[in-house]
């Protein structure tokens, strides 16, 4: 019952600020002057009045800051008065602001960074099953780090390895695509048929490679991302007439 | 000036109140009519009493209306509302409650 007198009061205070604080000042000043007025018809000067008056009782912005404190949501007034205390502090002094938000942009900046990195490493999913079974395989050579691998060493590997179930090449490069509207420059990555059996994915529509695929003398075929069917061929399912290049 | 009672806590509260019934006043006439119904003992200042009033106020026991007085000057006037004079019952029945213990204790036999 008398919350929501309260919760009125507060609210009235909120929305009509200048208001609210416009009626406390009226009332103060009221008081006094018919204080004044009391002290004038025993007979005092306007000046004698006045100064009994301000004798006697505390200052008006005294008695108004008592009044804001005794109100409910008082504390959410001190709050404010503080956020724009500090906003007035910083805005007095800049090359400490400047400093003071710079350090904690570059704290956050770090922290995100770094989160971000072990999220992507180690908290979120890969996307495919089992991914800690996935490894990368380099060729090393005696004065160098890595270097690329011949077609005709990846064949040996694949065949005569024993410690991976599948093996499968990939690299990357750009093709065009032609057909109709303006030629497209695709990023692809041109594979060896077991690739997608090594992440152990199939394909949403259609299929993957199958085995032998990658021979020479059989036809090309691609699989494309989700995203450029979408974008390139609008979802549709079916043939276009449209070359790689 | 003689020297005045200090308030008891929550006292003020009920002396607004019991002003109050019986008419509208504004801040000064509250002041002044406690003083002299108290034969001066207690001497409302602004300090306590703008405080209290807006505080009985924001509960919904008195109600504050601009109005004018006689010579033209405005003046806020506070009037019990219907759940001021409820709470008037509840704390004269809690004041009467104190006075008897503590009358009590100050009688009893040593």
């Amino acid at each position: 019952v008398a919350w929501g007198t309260r919760a009125m009061h507060l609210w009235r205070r909120f929305r009509n600020r200048r208001e609210v604080e416009q009626e406390l000042d009226d009332e103060v000043q009221s008081y006094f002057d018919i204080l004044t007025e009391r002290g004038m018809a025993r007979g005092l000067s306007h000046e004698e009045a006045l100064r009994e008056v301000r004798v006697r009782f505390e200052g008006a912005e005294q008695i108004k800051q008592r009044v804001r404190e005794e109100r409910v949501g008082a504390a959410i007034d001190t709050t404010l008065q503080d956020v724009r205390y500090a906003w007035r502090s910083l805005a007095k002094s800049p090359g400490f602001t400047f400093f003071a938000v710079s350090t904690i942009a570059l704290g956050l900046g770090a922290n995100a960074a770094i989160f971000s990195m072990v999220d992507g490493v180690m908290l979120k999913s890969a996307g495919y099953p089992e991914p800690e079974r996935i490894v990368q395989l380099w060729e090393k050579p005696p004065h160098g780090s890595r270097n690329v691998i011949s077609a005709a060493n990846y064949i040996d590997w694949r065949r005569q390895s024993q410690s991976f179930d599948t093996m499968a090449a990939k690299t990357g490069g750009t093709m065009s695509y032609a057909g109709g509207g303006e030629p497209q420059s695709l990023r692809v990555g041109f594979v060896s048929a077991p690739y997608f059996r090594v992440f152990g994915v199939q394909a949403a529509l259609g299929r993957t490679f199958v085995n032998d695929e990658d021979h020479p003398g059989n036809g090309k075929v691609v699989v494309m991302t989700h995203r450029l069917w979408m974008r390139r061929f609008g979802g549709i399912t079916g043939w276009w007439a449209g070359r790689f290049y | 000036v003689g020297k005045t009672a200090d308030l008891l806590q929550g006292t003020l509260d009920l002396l607004i109140l019991r002003t109050l019934e019986l008419r509208p006043l504004h801040g000064v006439g509250v002041a002044e009519r406690i003083e002299q119904v108290t034969r001066g003992v207690f001497v409302v200042g602004p300090g306590s009493l703008f405080p209290a009033l807006h505080r009985l106020a924001e509960k919904g026991w008195i109600a504050g209306e601009w109005g004018q007085l006689d010579n033209g000057r405005r003046a806020k006037f506070y009037a019990l509302t219907r759940s001021g004079q409820a709470q008037l019952v509840r704390e004269r029945r809690t004041w009467q409650k104190v006075q008897t213990a503590v009358n009590q204790v100050l009688a009893e036999e040593i």
